[in-house]
């Protein structure tokens, strides 16, 4: 599935680069949401959409940016969008606390997250096992699948070796798949 | 800590939920605002600057000029596969289509009017007699004939878009000729360098966006006058990699059909150097329409 997505997103900032607007569409149909949901996180309601155009303009710009051999398109999106936001805070003065979230890279905690969209995606049940998790599998977990990082940028925000992070994220999944396995299994049945 | 099957899906079921617990839903309107930002924002493909048809004409030239000068006496016996002839007198047929070229662009030549009804056949004579010449003596006919050409670039392009020759029976503007002329010199180069061994060469990303514009925004009159019943629509291309871009073609109206294919894939498709079935294209919609326009995109070549 990965190597799926992989083809995915080279095939499509190739189209991008070639002036096909309909895979700027496709791209922006699948990563969007996660994208507006960094920008609001960081900047709020009102900047957030500006932000999301922004990143998705970066991309039409200067296709040529993304390397698929150092990420995947959705972590270097989510780069831009981090980015974009703490410019955006900063032109608007409204930098303190939230930049220095953004800059530093401190994971989202689950009780931060916005309640609606966990609870369109029936997140709380994660937030609960979350929340059980040892603090470094928690911190990992989030970076990778809520920040969109890679593993070797976990390791380096969470200034560890590589294999460490990556094995936090195993353990903290295979955990977290422990303590919700019974729900979920009924909800599939 | 290891993980049952079931619990590996239970964590591919974690991780993509995780993922979109941080999304949220972006206004209905964004979507629409974003592509027509973009519409009016050059893609990477359109900022490429072109090369100008006598570049493109001039360096695919001596590019093959060069090439030739390089080969050694063994070489010039190699056959120059699609065709039957050795590679000397491949040389000796770009000459016929230099010398039918300049004639057409109304350019003093040593010979006779030339016949242009079939490419492969124009300068059979001019051929027949650089089979008993050294394979230098041709090339350097060749290259002598180019420079001449080349000399008069300035005053042939002055409204080259605009100036009409007949080319093989067709109507060809000048510029749009030499993109011809330095395209078919590049797929003789590559004829030469599969004959040797070598490895083929990618024009430069900027004279393959000149090459490759200039073909596609020509399928529609190309259709229209050679393939009157073939099946038509409105139509994308998608010519992917550096010297590609992005060109909607047809009538009009709803799109039919998107075809995605690399840049330099779908010149050598139009060279004849590769197969329509072969070419490696992702077609959304109606194939037929698709099918029909790369058919356009080879009358040209031979």
């Amino acid at each position: 599935v990965t190597d799926d997505i992989a083809v995915w997103e080279r095939t499509m900032v190739a189209r991008v680069a070639a002036g096909d607007s309909d895979a700027l569409a496709a791209i922006y149909d699948q990563y969007a949401p996660l994208i507006h949901g960094i920008a609001r996180r960081l900047v709020g309601d009102e900047g957030a959409s500006d932000v999301c155009q922004e990143v998705f303009i970066a991309l039409w710009r200067q296709p040529d940016r993304f390397d698929s051999e150092r990420g995947s398109l959705r972590t270097f999106l989510a780069t831009i969008a981090r980015r974009r936001s703490v410019d955006a805070l900063r032109q608007s003065g409204r930098r303190e606390a939230r930049e220095v979230k953004a800059a530093t890279l401190v994971p989202m905690v689950a009780p931060n997250c916005d309640e609606a969209a966990l609870a369109e995606v029936a997140a709380g049940r994660i937030r609960r096992a979350m929340a059980s998790l040892p603090d470094e599998q928690r911190k990992a977990i989030e970076l990778a699948y809520v920040q969109g990082l890679t593993f070797r940028q976990v390791a380096v925000a969470t200034g560890t070796p590589e294999g460490t992070a990556k094995s936090r994220l195993r353990l903290g999944l295979a955990r977290l798949a422990a303590a919700m396995e019974p729900e979920m299994t009924v909800e599939w049945a | 800590m290891g993980m049952t099957n079931s619990q590996h899906k239970v964590a591919a079921e974690v991780a993509a939920l995780l993922a979109q617990a941080g999304s949220s839903a972006p206004p209905a309107d964004l979507r629409g605002r974003l592509l027509d930002a973009a519409g009016v924002i050059p893609s990477v493909a359109e900022r490429l600057v072109p090369s100008t048809p006598s570049e493109v004409y001039e360096t695919q030239a001596r590019a093959f000029h060069d090439l030739c000068r390089s080969l050694t006496d063994d070489q010039w016996r190699l056959v120059a596969e699609p065709y039957d002839w050795s590679l000397h007198e491949l040389v000796a047929h770009a000459l016929a289509g230099e010398v039918y070229t300049a004639q057409a662009l109304g350019l003093p030549t040593d010979h006779e009017l030339l016949d242009g009804s079939n490419h492969l056949s124009t300068g059979a004579d001019i051929i027949a007699a650089h089979q008993v010449l050294a394979p230098s003596e041709t090339t350097a006919a060749c290259w002598k004939r180019i420079q001449a050409t080349i000399k008069n670039l300035p005053e042939l392009t002055v409204d080259g878009d605009n100036t009409f020759v007949e080319y093989h029976g067709w109507p060809f503007p000048v510029n749009a000729l030499l993109i011809a002329r330095g395209f078919e010199f590049w797929t003789h180069a590559d004829d030469i360098r599969r004959a040797i061994g070598t490895t083929v060469v990618d024009p430069t990303p900027n004279d393959l966006r000149a090459m490759s514009s200039t073909s596609v925004q020509n399928l529609d009159l190309v259709i229209a006058l050679a393939f009157p019943e073939a099946p038509t629509g409105t139509t994308r291309i998608v010519l992917t990699g550096a010297g590609g871009g992005s060109f909607d073609i047809g009538p009009g109206g709803d799109r039919v059909t998107t075809a995605i294919v690399d840049v330099v894939d779908y010149c050598r498709m139009a060279a004849r150097r590769l197969e329509v079935d072969k070419l490696p294209a992702d077609i959304n919609g109606d194939r037929a329409v698709a099918t029909a326009l790369w058919n356009a995109a080879r009358v040209f070549a031979m």
